[in-house]
C-alpha cells in the first residue's frame, strides 16, 4: 500500500479551477521531468449524512448538539476492485457492544488518533513551507471508520441505505472527478482532476490533487511478506527484518513519507489548499497487516477470488474522503 | 430489484421423496447448503424521531417537510448471510490432516510457530470447543434485504422488493453498527438447492443454535455440532420456496414472465406440493 | 395350467328332439334330386366346388376393386359412410322421439303431469292431453301346432344367437392371447432397454406412450428434444423405435485436410457394429450418434460464421478453414453410406492422423461444452430482464485451429534457430545447444480419472497456447528466449511472440518486445546471434591475453566499431590501413568480409567509409554443402589471421 498524501483546492462556483495553474507549476518546478500523461483516472463520492442532524437545532439548554454523522461512498478507478464506504462510529453502541477482543476494524480507530496528532506536530515545518493548511481533522467529528466493500456491492449497498434507511441516512451530494489526469514526476505519481458536483445542483467544487511516494518504503517489504514469509530487505538500504518492526516504525515511516510529499507539494507553492495526509486512522491496514504476519495469523483480508487484495487503498480514500467531506 | 415467490409447505416424510422429484424436473443433484443467517435491526437514538418542530431558518420548509417525511420512513430489518460448509461445524471430521497433524506435532496450540503454519491457521486455539476447521476471520458475507411484500397485487405469487451486497469478510458487525443496524441474534438454514431455468428452488428449514450464555449479543466465532442444532419446526418439517430475480420490477412485462415461469413450475409440482402465496404479514421485516 | 376349468361357451345341442327324422330326410332328398339314383359323392362335391367357384370369383373381384381404389375415392366412399352412419342415426333418432311420443301420449291420460314432460312441444300443440287410450285386449288362442312353431322357432334364434355369442367370445379370447404375447415381448423388450441403462419415460406430449431419452441433455433446445423417440409396438409386439419426422439417415461430420489443391487425409466413417445392427439398442446407439453429429455440424457452422474475420468460409454444407502453411481443413456432414465417400485419394498417414485429431478434438470439446452448460444451468440464476441473453458459439474450431498454428508457427521457428544454430556451429562457434519446451501451459493432472481433473485439462486446452525457446549465447551469463503464444478465442488474435535476452555485453540494446510475424522474430533472433558473434570476436582477444605474458607488446585486437552492423574495426597507426571485418549472418550463412578502409571516424558506413584504392577485399564464407564437412578453417582462425597480419 503505498503512502500518499491530497491536497484540495476550493474554487469558486462559477470561476475557473486550479487545474491549469497547478499543472504548469509542476513543468516550471521539475524542468528536468518530461510531464507525460500517463493514462486517465476518475472519482466518485456520494456523502450521505445522518438524517436527524438535518433539522435544525432548537438549541434549548438540556440538548446539546449532536456530532454529525456521515457516510461517505468513494469509488476510485486507481482501485476498481472495491469501493471505500466511510462511516461515522456510532456514538453509543446499540444494544451489544460488539466484543473488541479480536483485530476488527472496531479496535482500529482508537489507535491512530494520538499518533495523527502527534505527526502533525512532528511535520508541522513541512506543513509550513508548503503554505497548506493543517489536518483538516475537525475536532467536532465522531471518528470514522472504513470499510470496503465489492465493487459489485457498491452502488448495490448505496441504493439500499437511500431507500431503506431514510430515517437515519439522506443523500446529500455527490461530486466526481471525471477526466483525471496523472503523471509520473520522479519518484512521485501525480493524479490531478477537477472535482464537479452533481447533486443536488451541478457545480464545480475545486480541483484535487494526489501525490503518491512510489520509492523505496519499508511498507512495501510488508506487501511482498504476506506471501513469502521472507524477511525481505527493501532496496532502500533500510536494513529492515520484519520480526524488528514495530508500529511505531510505520507511524515514522508514514510521517517521513508526509514530510516528502510536503515538500514536493511545497515546491509547486500552490496557495490556499486543504491538506489530507496523516488523517486519523491512516495506516490502520498496515499495522493490522504487521500485527497479523508477526503472530502468523491469518487475518481479515486474505485475498478473494476477484479481489487480491480488498483492502487496498484504504490509507488514499481516507484522504479524500477527509478532504472532500463538504459541509451540507 | 425484485423478488417473486411462491412456498409450499413439505412434511418430513414428504422430504426424500421430494428430493427426488425436483431432482428429476430439474435434472440436476440437489446442492446441500448451509447458511449463517444474522439478523440486524436498524436503530436509531431514541427521542428523534419526534421532530422538533421550531426555529427553521437553516433549512427551508420545503426542504424540511422532506426530512421530516424521511425521519418518518420505514425502517426494517435485513439479515447478513454466509454460506459455511458441513465440514465447518464442530466435529464434522476435520479433514485438513495438515490441521490435525501441526495440531499433534504442537503441544502448546496457544502459542502455534509461526513458520509451520502461517497459510492457513483454521483452529483457534480454545480447547474447551471442539475444534472444526472453520475460520470465523474468513467468513464471507452478503447483506440481504427484503422489503415486505406488495400489498394488494392481483397476481397470486408473493413479489417484494430485494437489495444483495457482498460484505468484506470476517467481523461484519463494527460496518453494520456504524451503518445504523445492530445485531440480534442468527440461526442456521439448512436445504437444498434446485435450479429451474430461472427459478431457484429451495428446500430449506431453520436450525436453531443451542443456546450458551454469553453468545447471544454477537455472531457465533464457532460453530456447534450440527447435531446440537435443533429446528425450529419441531416436527422437522421443510419449506419448499421458489423464487425469481426480477432485474426491473416496473417492467410489467418481464414481472408477468417471470410470474407465469412460477404458476408453470406451480402446475408441474402441482401432484407433489402444493406452492401458493405467502400471507404478507408473516413475511414484514419493518421494525415497529 | 392344470388346474384351470374351462366353462363351455357353446350351447348344448340336444340330438333327441331333432325334427328332421330320417323319413324327412329320405323326403327331402327325394324332393331336390329325385330320387337317390343319381346322387352319389362325386357329384356332391362337383357341385359344391361349383358353388365355391361362382362365390369364390365375385368375392376376389371385389378385393381388387378396394384395393384399386385411390385416395379421392376412398375418401369420397368414406364420407358416403359417414353420411349413412349419419342418417341410419338420425333415423333411429326420429323413430325414438316417436316412441317416446306416442307413449307419453298414452301415459298421459293417467299421469298427465308425468307425461307432459316428455312430449315433444309438436305433439302438444297437435293433440290434447289424454286423447289415447288403451285396453287390454285379448287374443283368441292359438293352436298347438302354431305355439310349437313359435317355441322351435324361437329355440332356433336362441341357439343362433349362443352361438355367434360365443364365437365372438372364443375371437376375443385367441385375439386377447396374441395380444398378451406382444405385449409380453414388448414390455420384456422395454426392460431390456431400461436394463442397459437407457432412460425411460413416458413422452410429454403423448402421455400414453413411452419414450427413450438417448440425447444430450445440454445440448441445445432443438438438439435436447430431438434426443427423445418414442418406443412404439408392432403387430407382433416387436419394439419400434419412432423418431418422428427426423430423417433416420446416418450421417457424421468428416475432416478432411487439404494442402494445395490436394486432398491428403480425411477421416472415415464411423464403423457400423456388424453384429445384430437392427437390433434396438443399435438403433437408439444410431440415433444418439446421429443427433450428436448433427448438433455438432450446427454448433460448427455457427462458430464458423463468426471466425469469418480469421479466413473462415462456410457454405451450405461445407466449412474451410484455412490452417497455416497452405494447409486447410474442410468439415462437411455427410451420409455414413454414402457410396462416394470411399473413393480413394491419395493421402499421406500424417495427414489422416491430423484429421483424426481434428475430428475427435470436435466431438471432444462440444462434450466439454455439454458439461459447462450443465455448470452455467445449475448455478444461481441471474435477474430476469427483458433482453434476452446472448447464446455464445462453443469453442470447438478455435483450439483446433490455435493448436494448427501453433504447431506450424513452432516447428517453423524451431528449425529456423536450428539451422542458425548449426550455421554458427560449423563455423566454429561453440555455441550451446537451445532447447524447445513445446506447449509449456499444457500439463496432465496428476489424477487422470476424476472428473474435475478431465474437465480441467480439457479447459486448459482453450487457453492461449504457450511455447518456449531458449538458448544460451556464445557470451558468458547471456541468453535468449522466445515465448510465443497462440490465442484464437479472444482478440488478440494469432501468435505473438515476445523476444527476451540478457545481453550483457552490449548494454544498450532494448527488447524488441511483443512481436507478431515470424520474420520480425527470426530477424530479431539473427541480429541478437549477430551481436553475440561480434562479441565474442572482440572479447576473444582479452581470453587470449590472459594466457600470454603480461610484457609482450599489446596485440592489435577488433574493436567492434558498429556491433549491430556487424562491424568491426582493426585500428592500425597508419590511417590508410584500417581494416574492416564486417559479419553477415543469415540462416545458413555466415560470410565475413575484411577489406581495407581509410576513414573510421564512424560516420562512414557503406559506400562512404572511404575504401582505400587498393583494395584488399578478402572473405571467408561457411561452405554448406553435405558432402564436404567443414574442410575449411573456422571462422575464429580466420579473424584471428587477419588480425595479425
Amino acid at each position: 500500500m503505498p503512502i500518499t498524501g491530497v491536497y484540495f483546492i476550493p474554487a469558486h462556483p462559477n470561476a475557473s479551477t486550479a487545474l491549469g495553474n497547478i499543472t504548469e507549476r509542476l513543468r516550471s518546478s521539475f524542468p528536468d521531468e518530461d510531464l507525460i500523461q500517463l493514462g486517465r483516472w476518475t472519482l466518485e463520492q456520494k456523502l450521505m449524512r445522518d438524517t436527524p442532524g438535518l433539522l435544525p437545532t432548537s438549541s434549548g439548554p438540556n440538548q446539546r448538539p449532536s456530532k454529525p454523522r456521515y457516510m461517505q461512498f468513494l469509488s476510485l478507478s486507481h482501485y476498481y476492485n472495491h469501493g471505500f464506504i466511510y462511516t461515522s462510529e456510532p456514538a453509543e453502541k446499540p444494544f451489544h457492544p460488539p466484543n473488541a477482543a479480536s483485530p476488527s476494524p472496531a479496535a482500529t480507530p482508537a489507535t491512530p488518533r494520538p499518533q495523527g496528532a502527534g505527526a502533525g506536530a512532528g511535520a508541522g515545518a513541512g506543513a509550513a513551507t508548503a503554505g497548506s493548511v493543517n489536518d483538516s481533522t475537525t475536532s467536532n467529528i465522531s471518528p470514522m471508520l472504513m470499510t470496503t466493500v465489492p465493487h459489485s456491492s457498491y452502488s448495490t449497498l448505496f441504493q439500499h441505505f437511500t431507500y431503506a434507511c431514510q430515517p437515519f441516512w439522506c443523500h446529500r451530494l455527490t461530486v466526481v472527478v471525471q477526466n483525471g489526469v496523472f503523471y509520473d514526476i520522479g519518484d512521485f505519481r501525480v493524479r490531478l482532476g477537477d472535482v464537479r458536483q452533481t447533486y443536488p445542483t451541478n457545480r464545480v467544487r475545486g480541483t484535487v490533487v494526489e501525490i503518491e511516494w512510489r520509492g523505496p518504503s519499508v511498507i512495501d517489504s510488508l506487501d511482498g511478506a504476506v506471501t513469502s514469509d521472507v524477511n525481505e530487505e527493501t532496496d532502500s538500504g533500510v536494513d529492515v527484518s520484519l520480526s524488528a518492526l514495530e508500529e511505531s516504525d510505520i507511524d515514522a515511516e508514514f510521517a517521513a513519507t508526509a514530510l516528502l510529499i510536503r515538500e514536493f507539494w511545497g515546491r509547486l507553492g500552490v496557495e490556499g489548499a486543504r491538506e489530507a495526509i496523516l488523517v486519523p486512522g491512516v495506516g490502520s491496514e498496515v499495522k493490522e497487516r504487521l500485527v497479523k504476519l508477526k503472530g502468523a495469523r491469518n487475518g481479515l483480508s486474505g485475498p478473494t477470488e476477484d479481489d487480491p487484495d480488498p483492502q487496498a487503498g484504504a490509507d488514499v480514500a481516507r484522504q479524500y474522503l477527509e478532504v472532500l467531506r463538504f459541509n451540507r | 430489484m425484485h423478488e417473486l415467490l411462491l412456498f409450499a409447505s413439505v412434511p418430513t416424510h414428504q422430504h426424500a421423496e421430494l428430493l427426488q422429484q425436483l431432482a428429476g424436473l430439474t435434472a440436476m443433484q440437489p446442492r446441500h447448503c448451509f447458511e449463517r443467517r444474522l439478523i440486524f435491526k436498524a436503530y436509531r437514538k431514541p427521542g428523534v424521531a419526534n421532530a422538533r418542530v421550531g426555529a427553521s431558518q437553516d433549512l427551508q420548509s420545503g426542504d424540511l417537510q422532506r426530512v421530516n417525511k424521511m425521519l418518518n420512513g420505514g425502517m426494517f430489518y435485513t439479515q447478513v448471510v454466509g454460506p459455511i460448509q458441513s465440514a465447518d461445524f464442530a466435529d464434522a471430521g476435520v479433514t485438513d490432516a495438515a490441521a490435525n497433524a501441526s495440531a499433534n506435532a504442537n503441544p502448546n496450540p496457544v502459542n502455534p510457530d509461526p513458520d509451520t503454519d502461517t497459510k492457513m491457521d483454521g483452529m483457534d486455539s480454545e480447547s474447551s470447543i471442539p475444534r472444526s476447521a472453520y475460520d470465523f476471520d474468513q467468513q464471507s458475507w452478503q447483506l440481504e434485504f427484503r422489503d415486505i411484500p406488495e400489498a394488494g397485487t392481483r397476481s397470486a405469487v408473493t413479489s417484494r422488493v430485494m437489495a444483495t451486497a457482498a460484505l468484506p469478510r470476517g467481523d461484519i458487525v463494527p460496518s453494520m453498527n456504524a451503518w445504523g443496524y445492530s445485531f440480534v441474534t442468527e440461526y442456521l438454514v439448512e436445504g437444498d438447492m434446485f435450479i429451474h431455468n430461472d427459478i431457484v428452488l429451495n428446500l430449506h428449514r431453520v436450525l436453531h443454535y443451542p443456546t450458551n450464555p454469553g453468545e447471544e449479543n454477537q455472531p457465533r466465532r464457532q460453530m456447534p455440532t450440527l447435531q446440537q442444532m435443533a429446528p425450529l419446526e419441531k416436527s422437522g418439517s421443510y419449506v419448499l420456496q421458489a423464487s425469481m430475480m426480477v432485474q426491473d420490477g416496473s417492467n410489467q412485462e418481464t414481472m408477468k414472465t417471470a410470474s407465469q415461469h412460477l404458476f408453470g413450475l406451480r402446475e408441474q409440482l402441482k401432484s407433489a406440493v402444493r406452492l401458493e402465496m405467502a400471507d404478507r404479514l408473516s413475511l414484514d421485516t419493518r421494525v415497529k | 395350467m392344470a388346474d384351470s376349468f374351462t366353462l363351455p361357451l357353446r350351447p348344448n345341442l340336444e340330438k333327441s328332439d331333432r325334427p328332421d327324422t330320417l323319413p324327412v330326410e329320405i323326403a327331402q332328398i327325394n324332393e331336390q334330386w329325385g330320387g337317390f339314383r343319381d346322387v352319389n359323392e362325386e357329384v356332391l362335391l362337383a357341385k359344391l366346388a361349383e358353388e365355391e367357384e361362382r362365390g369364390g370369383p365375385l368375392d376376389s373381384d371385389e378385393d381388387g376393386e378396394k384395393k384399386e381404389m385411390d385416395t379421392t375415392e376412398r375418401r369420397e366412399e368414406l364420407y358416403k359412410r359417414r353420411a349413412e352412419i349419419t342418417q341410419f342415426a338420425m333415423a333411429s333418432h326420429m323413430e325414438t322421439m316417436f316412441a317416446l311420443d306416442f307413449i307419453s301420449l298414452l301415459l298421459s291420460k293417467h299421469a298427465p303431469r308425468q307425461a307432459e314432460t316428455s312430449m315433444s312441444a309438436f305433439l302438444k300443440q297437435v293433440a290434447p292431453i289424454g286423447s289415447l287410450n288403451s285396453e287390454v285386449v285379448h287374443p283368441p288362442p292359438k293352436p298347438d301346432s302354431v305355439n310349437k312353431d313359435i317355441s322351435t322357432v324361437s329355440r332356433g334364434w336362441r341357439i343362433q344367437n349362443f352361438n355367434s355369442a360365443a364365437n365372438k367370445l372364443l375371437g376375443a379370447a385367441s385375439r386377447l392371447e396374441k395380444e398378451v404375447e406382444a405385449e409380453t415381448k414388448y414390455w420384456n423388450s422395454v426392460l431390456a432397454i431400461k436394463d442397459k441403462g437407457w432412460k425411460v419415460c413416458r413422452l410429454p406430449r403423448e402421455r400414453q406412450s413411452l419414450g427413450v431419452q438417448y440425447g444430450f441433455m445440454e445440448a441445445t433446445p432443438a438438439f435436447r428434444d430431438r434426443g427423445l423417440a418414442s418406443l412404439r409396438r408392432g403387430n407382433d409386439g416387436s419394439l419400434v423405435l419412432d423418431q418422428g419426422l427426423v430423417p433416420s439417415g446416418l450421417r457424421f461430420v468428416r475432416v478432411r485436410v487439404k494442402r494445395g489443391s490436394r486432398i491428403t487425409g480425411c477421416t472415415k466413417p464411423p464403423g457400423v457394429s456388424s453384429n445384430d445392427a437392427e437390433s434396438i439398442e443399435q438403433r437408439i446407439l444410431q440415433a444418439r450418434d446421429s443427433v450428436f453429429e448433427d448438433e455438432l455440424f450446427h454448433e460448427l457452422v455457427r462458430e464458423a460464421r463468426a471466425m469469418a474475420s480469421c479466413g473462415v468460409t462456410t457454405r451450405q454444407n461445407l466449412i474451410q478453414i484455412p490452417a497455416a502453411d497452405g494447409l486447410e481443413i474442410l468439415l462437411d456432414l455427410v451420409d455414413i453410406n454414402d457410396e462416394s465417400l470411399l473413393a480413394e485419394q491419395e493421402s499421406s498417414q500424417d495427414d489422416v492422423v491430423l484429421a483424426n485429431g481434428v475430428a475427435h478434438s470436435i466431438r471432444i470439446l462440444l462434450s466439454f461444452a455439454h458439461r459447462q452448460n450443465l455448470h452455467r444451468r445449475t448455478q444461481v440464476p441471474l435477474p430476469l430482464t427483458p433482453k434476452r441473453r446472448p447464446n455464445p458459439e462453443y469453442h470447438l474450431l478455435r483450439p483446433a485451429l490455435a493448436y494448427l498454428q501453433h504447431i506450424s508457427e513452432a516447428r517453423y521457428l524451431e528449425s529456423f534457430v536450428h539451422d542458425i544454430v548449426s550455421t554458427l556451429r560449423s563455423s566454429g562457434f561453440q555455441i550451446p545447444e537451445f532447447t524447445a519446451q513445446m506447449f509449456s501451459n499444457w500439463k496432465l493432472p496428476h489424477q487422470h480419472s476424476s472428473p474435475s481433473a478431465l474437465e480441467g485439462l480439457v479447459a486448459s486446452s482453450l487457453k492461449p497456447i504457450e511455447s518456449v525457446f531458449q538458448g544460451n549465447l556464445l557470451a558468458p551469463n547471456s541468453s535468449f528466449t522466445v515465448r510465443m503464444r497462440t490465442n484464437m478465442s479472444f482478440p488478440p488474435f494469432g501468435t505473438h511472440y515476445d523476444v527476451s535476452f540478457n545481453l550483457p555485453s552490449v548494454p544498450d540494446l532494448k527488447s524488441p518486445g511483443n512481436l507478431s510475424l515470424r520474420e520480425e522474430v527470426e530477424a530479431a533472433v539473427s541480429h541478437l546471434l549477430l551481436l553475440d558473434v561480434v562479441m565474442k570476436i572482440a572479447s576473444t582477444q582479452t581470453d587470449e591475453e590472459k594466457k600470454t605474458e603480461p610484457d609482450t607488446p599489446v596485440k592489435r585486437w577488433w574493436d567492434p566499431i558498429y556491433p549491430h552492423m556487424g562491424e568491426l574495426l582493426l585500428a592500425y597507426d597508419h590511417p590508410e590501413k584500417h581494416k574492416k571485418l564486417r559479419i553477415v549472418l543469415s540462416r545458413d550463412q555466415l560470410s565475413l568480409e575484411t577489406c581495407l578502409v581509410r576513414c573510421i571516424d564512424g560516420i562512414g558506413i557503406g559506400a562512404a567509409e572511404g575504401r582505400s584504392q587498393h583494395t584488399e577485399t578478402k572473405t571467408w564464407k561457411l561452405q554448406q554443402s553435405p558432402g564436404i564437412p567443414n574442410q575449411q578453417s573456422s571462422a575464429m582462425d580466420f579473424v584471428t589471421a587477419e588480425a595479425s597480419t
